[in-house]
């Protein structure tokens, strides 16, 4: 098999139609020291168009059982998925009423004796019942609030949507400029503007920027030499791309430049750290 | 890293936009696969339960797929991930994403199971008595997760019927081209043919639209 013959199987055996004997000859060829005329690369392309299909189907929520049988044989464990509630209680009451019905027929200290332990496995396993019932509380407490975090990131993805739909069409309208911000400082960070100055809107558009728990990226307005205006702030896109829409209000009349900052969550009324500048 | 300033200068900027956001994703995602399999190689058992809570809702929904039954998809989906957890230092980026090559893997061995079955002469009617359960949407499946999956539903509609009905029978019925062709009393060159235009033509559908 040549690199082409390999090109020309490459969707063939991403999408599992080869048989074996061919299977096994693409196999063989990948494994060849080369050189190769985009022999892997072929593959790459079809093996994630392959993974399209199986993203096509929806996703199916595995029961716990499924990870706790892949921790089971991880040499050295696992850590676990959440945590799981006691299943002793049945064992520990089953427990205390079979000590009770054992102390039927025996003579009457022996029988107080047992009688007096079972009162206490009792009460244990009502401590217990309790214990658990109040877990339970929490468990649905907490999916109480998972559940209003899912309809929140919805809405968030939704807004993020819009927001993107926004800045692209901005790209079209005429007079609009793209404004490249460079690092500022030691940082390294870059990002771009789309700005309109007839129409006051900008949006600013980044990659790179990782989420850091805690903190912000703020947007910031730079009219000559007075002091940057907090102009709003970067919201994750969800592919590794940050956009953001600086506040319509800080452009009625255009900008020296723009700028991007990292702060603690919620912003500060100036900037502490900032990461990237453009001048308009 | 591709800057997005570079679009100052093109025609057509908004589908550049969109062209440099797929690039700098894929590339995010290139990073994010080699550290996860970097920790996954050192025997990092973290880094497998972050996997396995990003993937296995889809390696779960393929297997159940091909599998038509609940209780093998889950097993396979285990040997899945254990098979993750032992060649990942194996792994080759160049050869595909993390997440292809997870599926790829749950998709192998969910397709030996039903061959093994077939050999087996378990009936389909077997099979098929077991109830499927129903799709369980994960909770925490975001808007872009859906987005991302009726993208490529849309994809596959503008497929002709005769090429998605060839790639539906390889990728989740485990036929070969041989198998197919005899089954649908085709050719073996059309049924080739169909199954590459149909990988091809959704490869470049996909990746129009933000990238596979």
């Amino acid at each position: 098999m040549n690199c082409a013959e390999l090109k020309e199987l490459a969707p063939l055996y991403a999408a599992g139609a080869l048989d074996a004997q061919e299977r096994a000859a693409v196999e063989a060829h990948l494994a060849e020291a080369g050189p190769h005329q985009g022999c892997q690369e072929a593959m790459a392309e079809a093996q994630l168009t392959a993974a399209a299909l199986a993203r096509s189907l929806p996703p199916v929520r595995p029961d716990e059982r499924v990870w706790a049988g892949i921790a089971a044989k991880l040499e050295g464990g696992a850590p676990r998925a959440r945590r799981q509630l006691p299943g002793w209680l049945p064992w520990a009451i089953a427990a205390a009423a079979g000590l009770a019905a054992v102390v039927f027929g025996l003579d009457r200290n022996r029988l107080a004796g047992e009688r007096d332990r079972s009162n206490r496995a009792l009460t244990e396993a009502q401590a217990k019942l309790d214990r658990n019932q109040g877990d339970v509380a929490r468990a649905e407490a907490a999916a109480q609030l998972e559940h209003a975090r899912c309809n929140e990131l919805v809405g968030q993805a939704r807004e993020l949507r819009v927001l993107e739909q926004q800045a692209l069409a901005l790209l079209e309208r005429p007079g609009t400029k793209v404004v490249p911000l460079g690092p500022a400082g030691a940082h390294s960070n870059r990002a771009s503007a789309i700005v309109n100055a007839e129409l006051h809107r900008a949006y600013v558009l980044a990659t790179a920027l990782a989420p850091q728990a805690g903190k912000d990226y703020e947007l910031w307005v730079i009219h000559g030499k007075a002091a940057p205006e907090p102009a709003g702030f970067l919201k994750e896109l969800g592919s590794g791309v940050t956009v953001g829409e600086i506040d319509a209000r800080l452009l009625a009349a255009t900008p020296d430049a723009l700028a991007v900052s990292l702060e603690p969550a919620g912003g500060r009324p100036t900037p502490t750290d900032v990461l990237m500048v453009g001048r308009i | 890293m591709v800057e997005i300033a570079q679009l100052a200068s093109v025609r057509h900027p908004a589908a550049t936009v969109i062209f440099l956001m797929a690039r700098v994703a894929s590339a995010l995602a290139a990073t994010r696969d080699a550290e996860l399999l970097g920790r996954l190689a050192r025997g990092d058992a973290a880094a497998l339960r972050s996997l396995y809570d990003a993937q296995a809702g889809h390696a779960l929904a393929l297997a159940r797929r091909i599998l038509r039954s609940g209780a093998e998809a889950e097993e396979v989906v285990q040997e899945a991930f254990l098979e993750v957890w032992k060649r990942a230092g194996q792994y080759q980026a160049s050869r595909g994403s993390v997440q292809a090559w997870l599926l790829t893997i749950t998709r192998t061995r969910a397709i030996d199971r039903l061959r093994s079955r077939q050999s087996a002469q378990r009936t389909a009617d077997d099979a098929a008595s077991e109830p499927e359960p129903a799709p369980v949407p994960l909770p925490l499946e975001l808007a872009a997760q859906r987005q991302d999956r009726e993208r490529i539903a849309a994809a596959l509609q503008t497929l002709p019927a005769d090429q998605r009905a060839a790639l539906d029978l390889a990728y989740f019925e485990g036929l070969t081209h041989s198998e197919i062709a005899a089954r649908t009393g085709t050719p073996l060159g059309t049924i080739k043919t169909r199954i590459r235009l149909a990988m091809e033509k959704l490869a470049a559908v996909l990746v129009d639209e933000g990238g596979p």
